[in-house]
C-alpha cells in the first residue's frame, strides 16, 4: 500500500519565495519522490515530522523540486527492495555510506550505539563490552542491531529474552518483520523497566531529549571484535541513497547538499543527536 | 520461552513438582534410572549439553498438547514442543530435550524415559501430539502395554509405555519426504538434505509443512480390529530464507513459508488436504485410506460398533465403515469442525456429540479476513478455498443413534403453557 502526499505544509516557506519568483502561471516544477515509511519515527512518520522527512523536504527545495513523499505502511527495511527498486520512488534518505544496493552521497553526518540510562545510575561504560561488567539485567534494544551481539557475548542474552521479546508481545518473525518502537526504548530505561538500552543515537535522542527524567546517552566508542576476529563497527556515516543506475539523480542531490548544510545541521541538533566527524 | 509442566495439589493448589523440558537434569527431573532400557536416546547432562551456552534457558520445548494417564505404570505420557529460537542456525545441537515423548511417574514427576523423535527440529514439528493407550501383542507374540502418537513430523511412534523401547516409526503418508526412514535400533531418523530449511537453501515441497502431516487432532483406537484412526493433514511447503540488510550494521534473518496441498491433492484448486486413515501399529500396514477436500483435523472416534466419526473443516461429522472406510453417513453442520467427536449413552439411547466452529490454524485466514497467502505461516494460502465450503460460528451438534429427537414422539415437550387462563 503505497499514499503518495506532498507535504505543503513543510513548504509553506518555498512556496512562497517560488511565487515572488515566477511571475504569471506557475510552472509545474519536477518533483522528488522519496521513499518514506508511516512506521519509522523518529526518521519518518505519516505526518512528515521524522527528522529525515525535514532533511527531504529542504534537500527537494535546493533541488528547485517539488517533494513527493510515497510513503509505505511497510517498515523501511523493504523500501530499498520493494520500493526504491521497483522505481515506485527515487530517494532513500537513511543510508551507510557504501551501501552496496544503492549508490551513496558523501555523508550527511556521523553518529554510533549509545547506551542510554538514567543519570542517578552515572552509568559511564563507553566500550561494548562495558555491560559485562555490570549487574545489569534488563536491556531495552532493537532486534537485528549490533546491540544483539553485544548482550550475547556479555551473557545476557538469555536471560533477557523474555523481557525483549515481550516489548512485541512475543510475535514471530517468520513471514513477519516486528521491532521495538524506538520512542518505548527510551521510556523502558526512563520508568524502571531497563537497566540499560542499547540503540543506534538516531532512534533515540528525541525521546532522551524529552524525556521528563533525566537519561544520559553515552556514545561506545569501539568496534565489536567477533570471536572469529571479524569486527562489527557501532560507528556509522549516513548519507543519501538513489537507484545504483541513477547517477544522474545521485549528481543532482550531491550539488544541492551544501546548500542546506546549515539546514541539516540544524535539524540534527534540534533532535539531539551526538554527532562525529565523517570519516569519509 | 522454556517448557515445563507442573503438578498441583488440587485440594490446597500447592506445586507437588515442576519438570522443565531443557537445562539441567535436577530441573528436568530425571530419575537415576532415565533411559535405562534405551541408553542410545541418550541419558544424563543432555538438557544443557545438547545447546549452545545458555541457550537451552530459552530453548523452547512447551508441551501445549495432550496428555495420557496409565495408573498401572503410574506413569504419564505427553509431548514436548519445538525448540527456540526457529532459526536453526542460531542453536546447533540436538536441542535435548525438545520434541521428546515422555515417560513421567505421576507423582514425583521423574522421567522414567525419554524419546526424541526430530533432534535439532528445523521445520516447527511441535511433537506434542496425542497421546493413545492400547495392549497389543507385538511382532513376537508378546503383549506389551504401547503408545501409540501421530507426530507433526508425519512419523507415527508406537513405544512400549513401560520402558520407552521403540516399537515402530512409520510414515504417516509415503509424501513424507524430510525423512527418509527412522531407524528402529538407534531411534534416529535419516534426514534428506534436499528438503531442510537451511538460511542457504530454498527448501520446495516440504512434506510435511510447518503444521505437521497431523496436528492437534484427538485420534482413536479399536482394539478389536488392532486399528488407529487417524486424521491427517495431507500439506506440504516451500521454505525460502532470507536476509534483509539495513543501516547501522543491522539486518533481518528471516523465512517465508508458503503451504499447499500435498502430492495426492489438487493443487490447482487447493483441495484434497486431508486424509483419513486406519494403521496397524505392529505390522505398519494401512487397512485403508480415504482423502478429504480439507485437513481432518479435529481427529476420530471409533465405535464399538465398528464405526468412525470425524469431523470437517468443511463442516460434516461424517461415519464411515471401520473395516472398509465406506462412507456411511453425513450431516453438514452450521460451521467447520477442528474437535473430535465423542459419544455417551443417557436413559438408555446413544449418543455422538461434536462442537462445531472453524478456527485454528486452518481457520486462521477466514476467521481473520486474511488473504495474504503467506500470513499465518502460509495457512491462508492453504486453505484459501475454506471461505466457500463454511464460515464462522461456533456451536454444539448432538445426534441420537436412533434417529430421535426429544421432539420426536411427542411434539408439546418442552412447549411453554399460560396457567392464569
Amino acid at each position: 500500500m503505497i499514499k503518495s502526499t506532498t507535504l505543503k505544509r513543510l513548504l509553506a516557506g518555498a512556496a512562497v519565495a517560488a511565487a515572488v519568483v515566477v511571475a504569471g502561471p506557475a510552472l509545474a516544477k519536477d518533483k522528488l519522490r522519496i521513499c518514506a515509511s508511516t512506521k519509522e519515527a523518529p526518521y519518518s512518520a505519516a505526518d512528515g515530522s521524522g527528522f529525515e522527512n525535514r532533511i527531504a523536504a529542504r534537500l527537494a527545495v535546493a533541488m528547485d523540486r517539488e517533494p513527493e513523499f510515497v510513503y509505505t505502511d511497510k517498515f523501511a527495511i523493504y523500501i530499498v527492495g520493494e520500493f526504491l527498486d521497483a522505481k515506485k520512488c527515487d530517494v532513500v534518505m537513511g543510508a551507510d555510506v557504501g551501501d552496496e544496493r544503492m549508490l551513496t552521497t558523501a555523508p550527511i553526518y556521523r553518529t554510533g550505539y549509545v547506551y542510554v540510562s538514567r543519570e542517578d545510575k552515572n552509568f559511564t561504560g563507553a566500550s561494548w563490552n562495558s555491560i559485562a561488567d555490570t549487574d545489569y539485567g534488563r536491556f531495552a534494544i532493537r532486534f537485528y542491531t549490533p546491540a544483539e551481539v553485544m548482550l550475547k557475548y556479555a551473557g545476557k542474552w538469555e536471560d533477557n529474552a523474555a523481557y525483549l521479546y515481550g516489548l512485541i508481545n512475543f510475535k514471530s518473525r517468520r513471514n513477519q518483520y516486528n521491532q521495538v518502537a524506538a520512542d518505548q526504548l527510551v521510556s523502558e530505561v526512563a520508568n524502571g523497566g531497563a537497566d540499560l538500552a542499547i540503540a543506534f543515537a538516531p532512534d533515540v535522542a528525541r525521546y532522551v531529549k524529552s524525556s521528563p527524567v533525566p537519561l544520559r546517552m553515552t556514545m561506545i566508542e569501539d568496534e565489536i571484535v567477533r570471536s572469529d576476529g571479524k569486527t562489527i563497527p557501532l560507528q556509522y556515516d549516513q548519507a543519501i541513497g538513489v537507484r545504483k543506475d541513477d547517477r544522474a539523480l545521485l549528481d543532482e542531490i550531491s550539488a544541492a547538499l551544501p546548500k542546506i548544510r546549515g539546514d541539516i545541521d540544524a535539524i540534527l541538533t534540534e533532535e539531539g543527536i551526538p554527532l562525529l566527524p565523517p570519516s569519509s | 520461552m522454556r517448557g515445563y509442566v507442573t503438578a498441583y495439589d488440587v485440594k490446597t493448589g500447592e506445586q507437588a513438582w515442576r519438570a522443565y523440558a531443557t537445562g539441567p537434569d535436577e530441573q528436568i527431573l530425571l530419575a537415576d534410572d532415565f533411559n535405562i532400557h534405551n541408553p542410545h536416546y541418550g541419558q544424563k547432562g543432555l538438557g544443557t549439553g545438547t545447546w549452545e551456552g545458555d541457550a537451552w534457558k530459552i530453548g523452547g520445548g512447551t508441551n501445549w498438547g495432550w496428555y495420557a494417564y496409565d495408573p498401572g505404570t503410574n506413569l504419564f505420557y505427553y509431548g514436548s514442543g519445538n525448540p527456540a529460537p526457529w532459526n536453526e542456525t542460531m542453536r546447533p545441537g540436538d536441542n535435548k530435550w525438545t520434541m521428546t515423548i515422555w515417560g513421567r511417574d505421576i507423582d514425583t514427576g521423574e522421567a522414567k524415559f525419554g524419546y526424541q523423535k526430530t533432534p535439532h527440529d528445523e521445520w516447527d514439528y511441535a511433537g506434542v501430539n496425542v497421546m493413545m493407550l492400547s495392549e497389543q501383542k507385538d511382532k513376537d507374540g508378546n503383549v506389551r502395554k504401547l503408545l501409540t502418537h501421530p507426530d507433526r513430523n508425519g512419523i507415527v511412534y508406537t513405544l512400549d509405555r513401560e520402558n520407552g523401547d521403540l516399537i515402530s516409526a512409520d510414515k504417516l503418508d509415503d509424501t513424507v519426504n524430510w525423512v527418509k526412514e527412522v531407524q528402529l535400533d538407534t531411534g534416529l531418523p535419516v534426514r534428506d538434505p534436499e528438503f531442510a530449511t537451511r538460511m542457504d537453501h530454498k527448501g520446495r515441497d516440504i512434506c510435511p509443512s510447518a503444521m505437521g502431516y497431523h496436528n492437534q487432532g484427538h485420534d482413536s483406537y479399536d482394539p478389536e480390529r488392532q486399528l488407529f484412526f487417524m486424521g491427517i493433514n495431507h500439506i506440504c511447503m516451500d521454505w525460502e530464507p532470507f536476509m534483509l540488510p539495513y543501516r547501522a550494521g543491522q539486518f533481518f534473518v528471516g523465512a517465508t513459508l508458503w503451504m499447499y496441498p500435498g502430492p495426492k491433492g489438487d493443487r490447482q484448486a487447493y483441495e484434497g488436504l486431508g486424509q483419513v486413515k486406519a494403521y496397524n501399529a505392529i505390522t505398519g500396514d494401512y487397512k485403508w485410506e480415504v482423502m478429504e477436500r480439507f485437513s481432518a483435523w479435529g481427529g476420530t472416534m471409533a465405535t464399538a460398533g465398528g464405526l468412525v466419526f470425524y469431523g470437517t473443516l468443511d463442516g460434516f461429522i461424517k461415519a464411515r465403515d471401520a473395516d472398509t472406510g465406506e462412507l456411511l453417513w453425513k450431516h453438514k453442520m452450521p460451521s467447520g469442525a477442528i474437535g473430535h467427536p465423542m459419544t455417551y449413552e443417557h436413559n438408555g439411547i446413544q449418543y455422538v456429540a461434536i462442537y462445531y466452529g472453524v478456527g485454528g490454524w486452518p481457520g486462521v485466514g477466514l476467521v481473520f479476513d486474511l488473504t495474504d497467502p503467506t500470513a499465518g505461516l502460509g495457512a491462508v494460502g492453504a486453505f484459501k478455498e475454506l471461505a466457500n465450503y463454511t464460515q464462522m460460528g461456533g456451536g454444539i451438534m448432538v445426534y441420537s443413534l436412533d434417529g430421535k429427537s426429544p421432539y420426536t414422539e411427542d411434539v408439546n415437550v418442552g412447549e411453554w403453557k399460560p396457567n392464569n387462563g
